[in-house]
């Protein structure tokens, strides 16, 4: 790869690569719907190396490529006998439309979405009534929306392991849309996740695992169960 | 499945007790070398302050522990909420007979528990310093000479003081936080922000001096 951002760590170079999504973005050009299966290295600023499986579905504008791929995605977790998994889709472009009629306080209110602190919204000098429409939807987890998208997207994969819950972000530059995240309540961490996206005039959707907590949950799995849980 | 949290021991142990006491969460007396105890369903792990970040990060529900270890652990977790208790100032700390502006810090070693936030400091304002990473008794480093600074918590002052030293520039102010696990606040979505809305009603309360005015 020759993208990607030179870094030196403990005196060695390391190319960091930490986004295979907008690698495999900038080589495609055409606008034919195509999926592009990957398994890549990411390599971090601090030079340390995991391996990441995703899928990219490219040059799909119906919402019908997004059902597609989420059911790919429970297919997969599926075939690794993960059963207990939770999907939860918050909305970018929402949180904007929210934020169209005040843009002065954009960064400070994604600050706090990405902290979940409402308290850095309730200091902003903007009105009450604001202030609840934010917290509510801050607040909004369920397995219904009132917006048209999200409503068809429920509708179509009809599984009751998806939540729409707006608290649900994910900070790439790319996703403008639909972000989502995929976990297991016993596991203290996210298997992965993905969203919607613009490239190259036209919307792309991907998600992408993390082989390393895939394998840690696997294992903590298998410990839980020969030794039983900590509560 | 019950909450698991986790309470930083010493100075703010008996703080963070007394919060949660005030929302009607029961926090067992620690006894013993136990690490962990149970009252009314909810787990408590009683641990290092600058291992709490860390807990929460790989699973455990809730934890609170200062802002400066929060910042220094730089965890991925959310942090709902700043507390009214806690509050110290993260410093620079020189000799006191010494006068000197930051501009004459080029090359300084300066001990710390904090290597992150110290680095970043003095990266910011594009000062080239070498970090000696200490565990504890930093003051100590300064006094026997092995570092010509030193950035840590103070609190009353009375340590640096005694010791002949001086807080020359205060880095950041900081304050208990609460932290949840990203996964927790989905697991017990209500449950958790019931917990947040009430210790944030606790805080306008004192703050206030006996009115609340949260957000709800």
């Amino acid at each position: 790869m020759k993208e990607g951002l030179r870094t030196l760590v403990n005196g060695e170079l390391f190319l960091a690569h930490p986004d295979p999504t907008s690698q495999i973005l900038s080589h495609l050009k055409g606008q034919h719907a195509l999926n592009v299966f990957y398994c890549s290295e990411v390599l971090s600023l601090h030079g340390r190396s995991r391996w990441q499986i995703g899928v990219e579905r490219m040059g799909d504008e119906k919402i019908s490529g997004t059902v597609e791929l989420l059911r790919m995605l429970i297919q997969f977790l599926e075939s690794l006998w993960i059963q207990d998994f939770f999907i939860d889709i918050g909305s970018i472009k929402l949180w904007e439309n929210h934020m169209a009629d005040i843009p002065e306080h954009r960064q400070e209110i994604w600050r706090s979405i990405r902290q979940r602190n409402f308290g850095m919204i309730e200091e902003l000098p903007i009105s009450a009534k604001k202030k609840q429409e934010l917290w509510r939807l801050l607040n909004t987890r369920s397995q219904s929306s009132d917006d048209e998208e999200m409503a068809d997207l429920l509708s179509q994969i009809q599984d009751k392991r998806i939540f729409v819950d707006m608290g649900t972000i994910r900070f790439l530059p790319y996703y403008h849309e639909l972000v989502f995240e995929v976990y297991v309540p016993s596991f203290g961490a996210p298997l992965g996740g993905g969203g919607r996206y613009r490239v190259n005039g036209g919307l792309g959707f991907g998600f992408a695992l993390d082989a390393e907590i895939l394998s840690q949950f696997q294992n903590s799995a298998s410990s839980q169960t020969e030794a039983g849980s900590w509560d | 499945m019950g909450l698991k949290i986790a309470i930083p021991e010493g100075r703010l142990l008996p703080l963070c007790t007394k919060a949660l006491e005030a929302i009607g969460i029961e926090v067992p007396k620690k006894s013993g070398r136990k690490l962990s105890l149970q009252k009314n369903g909810i787990s408590f792990l009683f641990s290092k302050s600058f291992d709490v970040p860390l807990y929460v990060e790989h699973g455990i529900d809730l934890g609170i522990a200062g802002g400066d270890v929060v910042l220094e652990r730089g965890c991925d977790l959310f942090v709902p909420l700043e507390l009214d208790f806690g509050r110290c100032r993260l410093s620079l700390i020189t000799h006191e007979h010494r006068t000197i502006t930051m501009d004459d810090m080029e090359g300084y070693r300066i001990g710390t528990k904090y290597p992150k936030l110290t680095q970043a400091y003095f990266a910011q304002r594009g000062i080239s310093i070498k970090v000696l990473p200490f565990s504890g008794a930093i003051e100590l480093g300064l006094v026997l000479g092995i570092c010509d600074a030193i950035v840590d918590i103070v609190d009353s002052g009375r340590t640096i003081q005694e010791n002949g030293l001086t807080e020359s520039e205060v880095l950041m102010n900081v304050g208990a936080m609460l932290m949840v696990n990203r996964i927790a606040q989905k697991k017990h979505f209500d449950r958790i922000n019931e917990i947040v809305i009430q210790l944030n009603e606790e805080k306008e309360k004192t703050k206030r001096g006996g009115v609340t005015d949260g957000f709800s």
